[in-house]
């Protein structure tokens, strides 16, 4: 979140509340460390590839030993800007170089020291790559939305159950310290009576990724794609549903949706405006709003309670207490002195004020950007043989909520979302 | 028609035209391209805590860290301005700039001992490059770098570099008007036509980059004996420096390295920034800005003279003139 985007965050809530930062204390500013060598490889390297390809670099003691792109100039690319020999394609690799490959089964036929497996390819393409990784005995993280169909996404689950190696999902929130601080607050009935949702990504931009030949330019737009595509509440509404469905431990009965082009009239039909409403069991509903029209506010979640609000915003959380609220026991001891107390989490009286008039320290917030935390804990698994924080079956009840979303976007309708569905099944 | 985008990055606006092909190509190339700026924000902002740069700082004399290869190139690249600017390029000046006020907070002027142990954190020799693993280790703990002087002109290269990839021949980049970066010219005409203020007269930008640095461009609190320090400082003597003219520099886009980066931009703002910074513009190592000349401009309407540094290709004759910024 950069600096206009959180004074905007901070000032929505003037006067009627206190705003105490949430923030993880006990959290080290050193970075995993892999306790053995960890040899991966990336598949799909386009623009959220080449992200995860810096994360990964801050992960101590593992090596992104190959990537992998069908499309010849874009794995060039990616070998020239992460740092092997352009012109791989399974015949590159100098000591210490990074391995081209434009064929993932080339990928993990030759290269069985390589035992971790990263899927950021397109969406639609997910189910192919993930179910030979799997087949292949290797560890698998996929990025969200899992997959564009609801079979898709079972075959995933299934390859996945079947599988001894690790399945992970990369549905971020459940890996972020903020997200699960914030989430023993939600639990412990700080928020009391949860009454209403609402979460937003708003963000300025075509949508449309450039290529130099027409051939190439389709298969990289494959988001404007109506065939293939969830639109934006899959490819972006889905990391954020999943923090409600983590956080209240249920998922929504029913969707409704409205969606448009209102800005982007270039002869695309995939909407770029969104409103999303998704009802819970108990009544209460989450607001969704995105568009690629407008950029304030930017991306964040947000639960209303009766006693408190909170609102996330990936690498920062906040706590808004009504004046009536009762005061918890650790917040005497948080208005005396503002340092950490033996919660471990750090409360700054005042910060909504502070961050107003632009006093507040930039040391609030996370360390590294939170698709780090994510794949740090894949490695966690992997290495220490944890189960993964978020698997194929949470990515399949997640994935699911998005593709009924952008169904029910599509036809106008409430569309019901079957419980059964929600078991994985 | 020429396609003109923006986006807010590294506390600036950075801006792109682009000519020619149709407007919905152009459109999503240069936002690939803009794209690419705010990746680097994330990654080199020192005022970020989950940058890449403040990773650095805080684990650096720790163990080493890895780089992506366009990161380390840029290593390499501060590297060579540091050694052909005599020291007076040096982006490991933070823990000073911060002891002087520069970097948020309200200005301070703090006691003599404060600087002196802020003094002693500063120097690029203390960083320590691996080219054979592209790792980057600091030797010194409290080593801090801050990338504010060359940041803008690298985000211009890997634009530069991505409008490439996208097929555009024909565009002009800038951030923050400070740092601008020309491809190849629009038709028809020899180059973008670029004002610098307090110069005379446009320059004609083709192939080239153009780097202003200036040294009252922030305000700071007086010092003790009523002075206004400025946000700059001369790395070499750890003090701020005195009040003086903007640098220009231009630097030519003539050869690629392997990952595709021309790194004219660079360059140039690492110059312009060790120019203000008192380095003396006569670089001694052959190479793409081999010959520089001193060009003093004469007083323009704000009474003040301008030094700057023009580079000549590698190829230009001995003694061929450069364009006169005039």
């Amino acid at each position: 979140m950069n600096d206009l985007t959180r004074r905007a965050f901070l000032m929505s809530s003037a006067g009627a509340v206190t705003g105490l930062a949430i923030i993880p204390e006990a959290l080290s500013a050193r970075p995993y460390r892999a306790p053995e060598p960890l040899n991966i490889a990336l598949i799909g390297v386009g623009r959220h590839g080449r992200a995860i390809a810096a994360e990964l670099a801050k992960i101590e003691n593992i090596k992104l030993a190959a990537i992998c792109d069908i499309d010849q100039q874009r794995l060039d690319a990616g070998l020239r800007r992460i740092g092997g020999e352009a012109g791989g394609g399974g015949a590159g690799g100098g000591g210490g170089g990074v391995e081209g490959f434009t064929d993932h089964k080339a990928l993990l036929d030759k290269r069985k020291d390589i035992t971790a497996v990263i899927v950021a390819t397109p969406t639609h393409l997910h189910r192919e790559v993930v179910v030979n990784a799997l087949a292949a005995g290797r560890h698998v993280y996929c990025e969200t939305p899992m997959a564009h169909t609801l079979d898709d996404c079972r075959a995933i689950a299934a390859a996945a159950r079947g599988s001894k190696t690790v399945m992970a999902v990369g549905l971020e929130g459940r890996s972020n310290p903020v997200y699960q601080l914030a989430r023993t607050f939600f639990r412990s009935d700080s928020v009391r009576d949860l009454v209403s949702m609402r979460a937003q990504q708003h963000q300025k931009t075509t949508w449309r990724v450039p290529a130099s030949e027409p051939a190439r330019e389709q298969a990289f737009n494959w988001r404007l794609d109506p065939a293939v595509s969830l639109g934006l509440p899959g490819e972006w509404g889905v990391q954020q549903f999943d923090v409600f469905h983590w956080y209240r431990e249920q998922y929504p009965v029913a969707v409704r949706g409205r969606g448009g082009v209102r800005f982007h009239k270039d002869g695309r039909e995939i909407a770029d405006t969104v409103q999303v409403a998704l009802e819970f069991a108990d009544g209460a509903q989450l607001d969704y709003s995105a568009t690629l029209a407008n950029s304030y506010e930017g991306k964040f979640e947000v639960f209303f309670g009766s006693n408190a609000a909170i609102k996330l915003g990936w690498t920062h959380g906040w706590m808004f207490k009504e004046a009536d609220a009762p005061t918890q026991g650790w917040e005497v001891y948080a208005n005396r002195q503002q340092f950490h107390n033996d919660q471990g989490i750090t409360l700054i009286a005042d910060a909504t004020k502070l961050a107003s008039q632009g006093k507040l320290k930039e040391g609030v917030g996370l360390p590294y950007p939170s698709l780090y935390y994510a794949l740090a804990d894949f490695v966690k698994s992997v290495s220490e043989g944890k189960p993964a924080v978020a698997g194929a079956d949470e990515g399949l009840r997640a994935s699911v909520v998005g593709i009924l979303a952008q169904q029910a976007l599509r036809t106008g309708e409430l569309v019901k979302i079957d419980p059964a569905l929600m078991k994985g099944a | 028609m020429p396609v003109t985008l923006a986006a807010w990055g590294m506390g600036t606006r950075f801006e792109v035209v682009l000519i020619g092909g149709d407007e919905r190509s152009l459109s999503a190339a240069g936002e690939a391209a803009l794209a690419e700026v705010a990746g680097l924000d994330a990654r080199l902002s020192a005022f970020r805590r989950d940058s890449l740069i403040s990773h650095l700082n805080r684990t650096g004399h720790i163990a080493p860290v890895t780089l992506d290869g366009d990161l380390f190139a840029l290593f390499e690249r501060i590297d060579e301005a540091y050694h052909a600017t005599g020291g007076a390029f040096d982006p490991t000046v933070g823990p000073l700039m911060r002891a002087l006020g520069f970097r948020g907070g309200p200005p301070a002027a703090p006691d003599s001992a404060e600087l002196a142990a802020a003094r002693a954190r500063v120097g690029w020799r203390h960083v320590r490059l691996d080219r054979a693993r592209r790792t980057v280790a600091f030797d010194i703990e409290g080593l801090e770098l801050d990338l504010g002087g060359v940041a803008k002109g690298f985000a211009l290269d890997l634009l530069e570099r991505s409008l490439r990839e996208s097929g555009v021949t024909c565009a002009l980049a800038h951030g923050g008007t400070s740092s601008v970066l020309a491809l190849a010219a629009p038709p028809g005409a020899p180059g973008w036509r670029v004002e610098i203020a307090g110069m005379r007269g446009p320059l004609l930008l083709a192939n080239a980059s153009l780097s202003v640095s200036a040294r009252q461009s922030r305000r700071t609190a007086p010092s003790a004996d009523g002075d206004c320090p400025s946000h700059v400082l001369d790395p070499r003597s750890g003090q701020p420096v005195a009040d003086g003219p903007q640098a220009v520099s231009r630097a030519w886009v003539v050869e690629r390295d392997t990952a595709g980066v021309a790194w004219a931009g660079t360059r140039a703002e690492c110059w312009s920034t060790a120019i203000v910074a008192g380095a003396t513009p006569v670089p001694t190592q052959p190479g793409p800005w081999a010959w520089a000349r001193q060009h003093e401009t004469g007083a323009s309407e704000l009474g003040g003279a301008a030094r700057s540094l023009l580079c000549a290709p590698a190829d230009a004759s001995p003694g061929a003139e450069p364009e006169p910024i005039s």
